[in-house]
């Protein structure tokens, strides 16, 4: 059941009709939610459910040891932590280094393992969350029911955000409340996400497709246009599924993470991890950035500990020497900023009141967006191989000829979304208008027309971070 | 507020400056780019009797399978006759050529059973045939295909046709059709692609390949233009001459262009089609391209593709095509109700 199906509709609708009619009890409506979680889980495969079943009661019983134990807390962390991943590794990196060894000279077969769908997300937060009773940021969740449905909320389930108990367990302790003041933020996001998940990246995928399956014989100017398609396709596709989660959870009564925050208008590649994924960001740095020591005054120390956290963020992606190096390559751009001091940590949007970016900010997003779509052939490849092709042919195959005119198609979109989050970078998305009703209900209906007349035909394709 | 004023007229000068974006345009799932209207009594029968056996099936299924494939033969060879009054009646040349994928192991009995079949009935009407299926059984499938991932044609699969039909084409370089059109006579489209599509298609199979169709819906870049003035060499059929997961330039169609530079070579192959597709797409649109030489590219698939289920799929017209009794019990007897 994927967000922009006809069945999700209907289940969306179902829930919220039932979830407000038992507004009066919290606990009526997380047993809701979570029966119904555990059922939009199910649809995509029959075990996901145990697993997601496990992880819960994994976390919540470390949850409720660590909080009581006054002498073991850190064995105890330990072990829970080693438990809790231990499903994400077996699952997800054994082929991996089973591929490895074989490379090596050995013969050992792959082993058919399903990982399922968002497992990288639901372990990350139950490791947030353990981590966080252990540095008694958050008390142990007494209530399994409220605790389930904090970590199985469907909104979140597969693709993040992922949730921090910090902010959002105790979301499900309290009374949610309906306010129709909320429904239009959320439809607005709702819409804005299917819009980009629909028109842009649907649309996107297989051009992108076309020109990594065709290093060889396209030009330099083909692989290029390729690889900052794929940059918006991906920005598109997972941003419009935080957009949608986020637009679905305030229907709910729960306010989840602001996953994007207009990366692709960052002007340095520190600001733009602040940006894209920040929900990932925020955990990385949370629970490992900062136990390892964070920023500090060593420049050595500091850039190894930046390229630890990006060689871990590309093992988390995917199990995958590609991404291994991608995360590496996202570290290095790093130092010739931290040791040429420009290492800015900008705490707002680039040009307050200008309607134009200044050349100087221009030159800075224009380059960070490079440097981050380039690194993107390594995320996009299904190998090494391929993604030495896609580098060579993009440096190497000079000729005049045009590449394929449908590569052009698809520009205009890029462009719109580019200007839109320019111009609304002071607000959460680009249809939070302050204009007159009648205004913003015009410009909803322009979206959503947009969507209906040019979203990609048959286009329940997988969001692209279901895979991660 | 001025900006986002700015913005939303620019959403609307996109809406209007891409009405005619043909990504929009229906794609059916197996690629085909045409655009298709509805008929109430055939979405019923397509969702009534959504299965749709191969024509291997068919014969495997005993007395009513026979019976069925006989009837399709029958259609077959009443299409191949209305074909050829079609080609007779504009002074072309109409040449089968049996082309099929299906090599060494491949080969199913519906190959087996239908290549004399069709070679026989090319003999009744008078047609020369030619069974490439021989010549091609040297290869594997995966010398010549997309397998494992799909079984059409690979691009090094497409040199080898294209070889193949160059001996066939030499043959019949002199002959001309006689009939000529007017340009009111003329329709603006001649093939049934929908026309200038130039977009990235990969058929659910992850083998991204791109189209072109020019502006009368063939695939092919430049339009054919009036009074011609090279011999014109039109192929029909299904998708063995359409291609899908190939680039326009890699197909065999493409290729015989490249080495017969005095010809035009048109390609009007679509996805799916078989004889009764064909016939009304020369009847209606390609005549009118005026073509010398018409290559009708077949293959044994296509007498099952008279099946009701199939035709109600991917038949041209999108008219119902209802069920004889045999047609019906061979159904259920392949495809018992739960």
């Amino acid at each position: 059941m994927q967000f922009n199906s006809w069945e999700f509709l209907w289940f969306c609708f179902g829930m919220l009709v039932l979830y407000w009619f038992c507004y009066k009890s919290v606990l009526l409506q997380n047993i809701l939610l979570v029966a119904g979680s555990y059922y939009f889980y199910s649809r995509l495969h029959f075990s996901f459910p145990l697993y997601l079943l496990s992880l819960t009661m994994a976390g919540y019983l470390f949850g409720r040891v660590i909080e009581k134990s006054e002498h073991y807390r850190k064995p105890i962390l330990v072990t829970g932590l080693i438990l809790i991943s231990s499903c994400l590794v077996i699952l997800k990196y054994t082929n991996f280094g089973i591929n490895t060894v074989n490379e090596l000279g050995a013969n050992f077969s792959l082993l058919k393992l399903v990982v399922p769908v968002g497992l990288s997300f639901y372990t990350f937060s139950s490791i947030g969350y353990i981590t966080d009773v252990y540095r008694k940021k958050v008390s142990a969740e007494k209530n399994l029911i409220t605790y389930s449905a904090y970590i199985s909320f469907f909104p979140h389930l597969l693709a993040g955000p992922i949730p921090a108990a910090t902010t959002l367990l105790t979301q499900f302790n309290k009374q949610r409340k309906f306010e129709v003041t909320q429904l239009e933020s959320s439809v607005q996001q709702i819409a804005w996400g299917l819009f980009k998940k629909m028109v842009i990246a649907d649309n996107i995928s297989i051009s992108v497709n076309y020109c990594f399956a065709h290093t060889a014989t396209l030009n330099s100017f083909s692989l290029y246009l390729g690889i900052v398609l794929f940059s918006f396709q991906i920005y598109a596709d997972f941003s419009g599924y935080s957009d949608i989660a986020r637009g679905v959870a305030r229907l709910f009564g729960i306010d989840l993470f602001i996953n994007f925050k207009s990366p692709f208008l960052s002007r340095n590649p520190a600001e733009f991890w602040r940006r894209w994924h920040t929900s990932l960001t925020k955990w990385l740095t949370d629970y490992l950035y900062k136990p390892l020591g964070g920023r500090t005054d060593n420049k050595f120390r500091y850039s190894a500990v930046l390229l630890f956290i990006f060689l871990f963020s590309g093992l988390w992606h995917g199990a995958n020497w590609t991404f291994v190096l991608w995360g590496l390559l996202n570290g290095l751009y790093f130092l010739p900023y931290l040791f040429s001091n420009r290492l800015i940590r900008y705490k707002e949007q680039a040009c307050p009141g200008k309607r134009l970016p200044d050349w100087r900010t221009l030159f800075q997003i224009l380059l960070t967006f490079h440097l981050i779509t380039f690194s993107r052939i390594l995320f996009k490849s299904n190998n090494l191989m391929q993604a030495k092709d896609y580098f060579t042919g993009l440096v190497s195959h000079h000729s005049l000829i045009m590449p394929p005119t449908f590569l052009f198609h698809h520009l205009h979109w890029c462009a719109l979304l580019i200007i839109l989050e320019w111009s609304q970078r002071f607000r959460s998305n680009p249809l939070d208008l302050k204009i007159p009703l009648p205004l913003r209900l015009l410009a909803y209906g322009i979206i959503v027309s947009l969507t209906i007349l040019y979203h990609k035909p048959l286009s329940l394709q997988e969001y692209y971070y279901f895979r991660f | 507020m001025r900006t986002m004023i700015g913005c939303f007229i620019l959403i609307s000068v996109c809406t209007i400056s891409c009405q005619d974006d043909p990504k929009n345009k229906q794609e059916s799932q197996n690629n085909s780019v045409v655009t298709e209207t509805v008929d109430i009594e055939h979405e019923t029968l397509l969702k009534t009797y959504p299965q749709v056996p191969d024509a291997s099936a068919m014969l495997n299924a005993g007395d009513t399978g026979n019976a069925v494939y006989r009837l399709c033969q029958q259609r077959y060879t009443d299409q191949l006759s209305a074909l050829k009054k079609e080609a007779d009646g504009i002074g072309a040349k109409l040449l089968v050529v049996i082309l099929s994928p299906e090599v060494g192991e491949a080969a199913t009995v519906s190959l087996q059973k239908g290549v004399p079949f069709i070679l026989e009935a090319a003999k009744k009407e008078g047609l020369d045939a030619f069974d490439m299926t021989s010549a091609l059984s040297k290869y594997t499938p995966q010398q010549i295909t997309q397998m494992p991932k799909d079984g059409h044609w690979s691009a090094d699969g497409a040199k080898i046709v294209a070889s193949l039909f160059q001996p066939i084409i030499g043959k019949y370089a002199a002959h001309r059709g006689t009939k000529t059109f007017t340009e009111t006579e003329r329709p603006k489209l001649l093939g049934d692609l929908d026309p200038n599509l130039n977009m990235a298609l990969d058929g659910g199979k992850d083998i991204p390949y791109q189209l072109i169709t020019n502006s009368q819906g063939f695939r092919m870049e430049q339009p054919l233009t009036f009074p011609k003035t090279k011999q014109r060499i039109l192929f029909i059929g299904d998708s063995q001459i359409y291609s899908p997961f190939l680039d326009n330039n890699q197909t065999a169609a493409a290729l015989l262009q490249l080495q017969n530079a005095d010809k035009e070579i048109i390609n009007g192959g679509v996805i799916g089609y078989t004889l009764d597709d064909c016939v009304g797409l020369v009847a209606q649109k390609a005549k009118y391209a005026e073509p010398d030489i018409i290559v009708l590219v077949t293959n044994p698939n296509d007498i099952g593709d008279f099946y009701f289920t199939q035709r109600n799929r991917m038949g041209r017209s999108k008219k119902a095509y209802t069920p004889t009794g045999t047609e019906l019990a061979l159904y259920k007897q392949l495809f018992p109700a739960k």
